[in-house]
């Protein structure tokens, strides 16, 4: 694998890692898998983030509460959602877990969603417990999230480095990256979602 | 580039956790901003709970043994045994486990509780829902633990060996690479690809002897060496742990008199201070035991005119006697037992007759078992 | 082995006196006598093993002076027995006898005597031990009485005590003891 200038030169600076940098290894899931596995896919963005423990005090998670402004397969259960990642920080005590996505205030993001499985579940937080109808996790974990810059440009931003000699990997337009995904549904027979850009 | 760099300006702003993950100029090695203090034995314990495969506990030590073998001195993981537990909280156990997650593209989970700048626990979780294979397939077990410890030891994913997201086939040594973000947070020399791995211990059962024939306390020893040091050895009498020894000489007082006699398999397992293990076995043959209560009185069974003199003689079967094929009764002849006469298992009483009215009659009865060995004795003294 | 004399001197002496005033009767010059003998063996572990017996005998007595005759008998005894430990069985053979010299005084019909001499006992005991066998000596003293019952017909009674030491092996056992006897004869 051979490495082209944008990468030396990304390995000669600091990238500041977010909370939950993938530790694990993962199978590669091409976008059609994205899309066909996700019960929801959504763009938006990120209002707030809270971290907190589980119902049973074993993990640490964090909540993030994600503004929807277009639902690209859907539906979701309104505008608001909350997102339950794996990991987080309260106090000196932090929690990773691999290959879960990490996610800034205001940050602009593609996302594939599931339902939250059992929100009542002792190992959720009682947030996603109390807010259940509307709590979700990303699928496909650090896989499920395209970060959006200020440029338009997506990318899977689960893992925050630059390894990407995976062709699969590089950013692309928003643009490109939601005539992909919508294609991908027109092959499938599943649900396409609304706008809700504000 | 400049789309890059502002993008990289833009992930440099307020993140979650005060938690950087450092880029080393000269690798691709990426480290996560957190480590265990330099000089850790870090403790393991696996729950070998996969129904998908067999081996895995192997394949865990041995990627523990790759990281382990760059500076033992420096960071080391050691197996602690195996544990149930298949909880990732933070709860002081380092446990790696198998779990089913799901149909995902997950492989396996690496929780990773720290303060500050130092790992507290990590616990891997391994999602049993893939299929798994130690022998060469898909997805290769030990490859995901090199991948996983790579983690554990504070390791972020680079675009490089072991530390790739991605599986991309068995990779069962640390590169270059990892290897020298290892050693930038403990220390050691920076080597080519795949290090010297701390060689599994080897053993050998010294004492008793293969096929020996044993009875009452017996010595049972090893000899255990190891290229970094032997942690213990453990004891096995019939797959029954009798003891474990941490220091040499390696040996155990095998007491055979509470055994049923018969045919014994004795195994030594040693293990090393990572947790790799080496076993030896052997066979041994437990003796019967001496039959209990063996007692006899000297009677007068003289005539009018003809005299005579019996030793009447008795014992009873050993409780923990079994498949005895009969007795032996010897009688000493000055130095020597000569045997005096030889019965069936069920005969328990013998008349030694016409001995001499004054003399004192020395005897011993053996059970004697079905390969036709003699056991211990019990003796006797008739006045 | 020693006889119990002074009480047989006595009555020999007894009977001697009384024999002053015996009516003279026909001269008994010869008998014989022959019937069967109960015996009651005096070594302690022959008791044991055998216990008492019958058996056999018979003896001849020939005048040889006024009251003194010469006696000569036989006894035989065989019993068996079992071992005392391991009660195997057991065989013992006694035939004994002997003579001597016998004082015989004579009233009417009845005839007392008393006599004493040597014996001898041949042996043999036989079990799962071995066979012990030989002949050892010994003495033996008698008292009886006879009556005369048709012509020189007689019914005779009489005991007898034998004392004779044997020891074949490394057993040492009287073989003699007390015999009592009941016999028929005759008187010429």
């Amino acid at each position: 694998m051979r490495l082209s200038k944008f990468r030396k030169i990304l390995r000669l600076t600091f990238v500041a890692a977010l909370l939950s940098a993938a530790e694990a290894v993962m199978i590669k899931a091409p976008l059609s898998d994205l899309v066909e596995g996700a019960e929801a896919i959504v763009l938006g963005r990120v209002q707030s983030l809270q971290c907190t423990w589980s119902l049973d005090q074993s993990l640490i998670v964090t909540i993030v509460t994600f503004k929807v402004q277009e639902v690209l397969k859907g539906p979701v259960s309104g505008p608001l959602i909350i997102l339950q990642i794996p990991g987080g920080l309260i106090g000196d005590i932090g929690l990773k877990v691999s290959d879960t996505p990490s996610f800034r205030q205001d940050e602009k993001a593609l996302i594939f969603l599931k339902m939250l499985k059992d929100p009542n579940s002792p190992k959720n937080s009682h947030l996603a417990a109390q807010n259940s109808r509307s709590a979700y996790e990303v699928f496909e974990r650090a896989q499920g999230k395209f970060a959006i810059d200020e440029a338009g440009m997506a990318e899977v931003s689960g893992y925050e480095l630059p390894y990407r000699d995976n062709k699969a990997e590089k950013p692309l337009p928003l643009t490109e990256l939601k005539t992909k995904i919508k294609a991908l549904l027109r092959r499938a027979p599943s649900s396409r979602g609304k706008s809700h850009e504000k | 580039m400049k789309n890059n760099k502002t993008r990289l300006r833009a992930k440099s702003g307020a993140f979650l956790a005060g938690v950087g993950a450092i880029a080393c100029a000269a690798f691709a090695y990426v480290l996560m901003g957190m480590k265990w203090p330099v000089g850790s034995n870090v403790g393991y314990s696996v729950n070998a709970n996969s129904a998908k495969v067999a081996g895995e506990l192997a394949a865990v030590q041995s990627a523990a043994g790759s990281w382990s073998a760059i500076n033992p001195s420096g960071f080391r993981l050691t197996y602690q045994g195996s544990t149930s537990v298949t909880s990732e909280s933070c709860n002081g156990q380092n446990t790696i486990c198998w779990e089913n997650q799901g149909a995902s593209s997950t492989l396996a989970t690496t929780y990773t509780w720290y303060s500050g700048g130092t790992i507290l626990e990590n616990d891997i979780v391994f999602n049993e829902a893939q299929n798994w294979s130690t022998s060469g397939g898909d997805y290769d077990v030990e490859t995901v633990a090199l991948h996983e410890m790579g983690h554990v030891v504070g390791l972020d994913h680079s675009n490089s060996g072991i530390m790739t997201p991605y599986y991309s086939g068995i990779r069962r040594s640390v590169d270059s690479d990892a290897r020298a973000g290892f050693v930038a947070m403990y220390g050691g020399s920076v080597g080519g690809d795949g290090p010297a791995r701390d060689l599994p211990p080897s053993v050998k059962l010294t004492s008793p002897a293969p096929g020996t024939a044993v009875s009452g306390i017996v010595t049972v020893a090893a000899t255990a060496t190891d290229d970094i040091g032997v942690q213990r050895v453990e004891f096995f009498s019939n797959e029954t742990l009798m003891t474990r020894d941490t220091s040499a000489p390696y040996q155990y007082a095998w007491d055979t008199s509470t055994l049923f006699n018969g045919s014994f398999t004795l195994k030594a397992i040693a293990y090393d201070t990572i947790g790799q293990t080496a076993q030896a076995q052997i066979a041994v043959i437990v003796l019967p035991h001496a039959p209990r209560n063996f007692s006899g009185i000297k009677k007068n069974n003289s005539s009018t005119l003809l005299e005579q003199y019996i030793n009447v003689l008795s014992w009873e079967e050993h409780e923990k006697n079994k498949d005895i094929r009969g007795y032996r009764l010897y009688q000493r002849d000055g130095s020597d037992w000569i045997l005096l006469a030889e019965f069936d298992a069920q005969t328990f009483v013998f008349l030694h007759k016409n001995v001499d009215k004054r003399k004192t009659y020395t005897y011993i009865v053996k059970a004697v078992d079905a390969g036709d060995r003699d056991g211990d004795g019990a003796g006797l003294d008739i006045q | 082995m020693t006889m119990k004399k002074a009480p047989i001197i006595a009555l020999s002496i007894v009977l001697s006196a009384t024999s002053l005033f015996a009516q003279p009767v026909s001269p008994q010059l010869f008998s014989i006598k022959a019937g069967g003998t109960y015996f009651y063996p005096a070594e302690e572990s022959m008791k044991n093993i055998y216990g008492n017996g019958s058996g056999w005998g018979g003896e001849i007595n020939i005048k040889l002076w006024r009251f003194i005759d010469l006696w000569m008998f036989g006894n035989s005894f065989e019993k068996a027995g079992s071992l005392p430990y391991t009660r195997e069985p057991t065989k013992i053979s006694l035939i004994t006898y002997g003579g001597g010299i016998k004082f015989r005084f004579t009233a009417g019909r009845l005839s007392f005597y008393l006599g004493g001499g040597p014996a001898a006992c041949y042996y043999k005991e036989n079990n799962a031990i071995g066979q012990a066998r030989g002949t050892d000596p010994g003495f033996v003293g008698q008292l009886g009485l006879y009556v005369r019952i048709i012509g020189g017909l007689i019914l005779d009674v009489a005991a007898d005590y034998a004392s004779i030491k044997a020891k074949p092996k490394t057993i040492e056992a009287d073989l003699g003891g007390a015999r009592a006897a009941v016999r028929i004869g005759y008187v010429y």
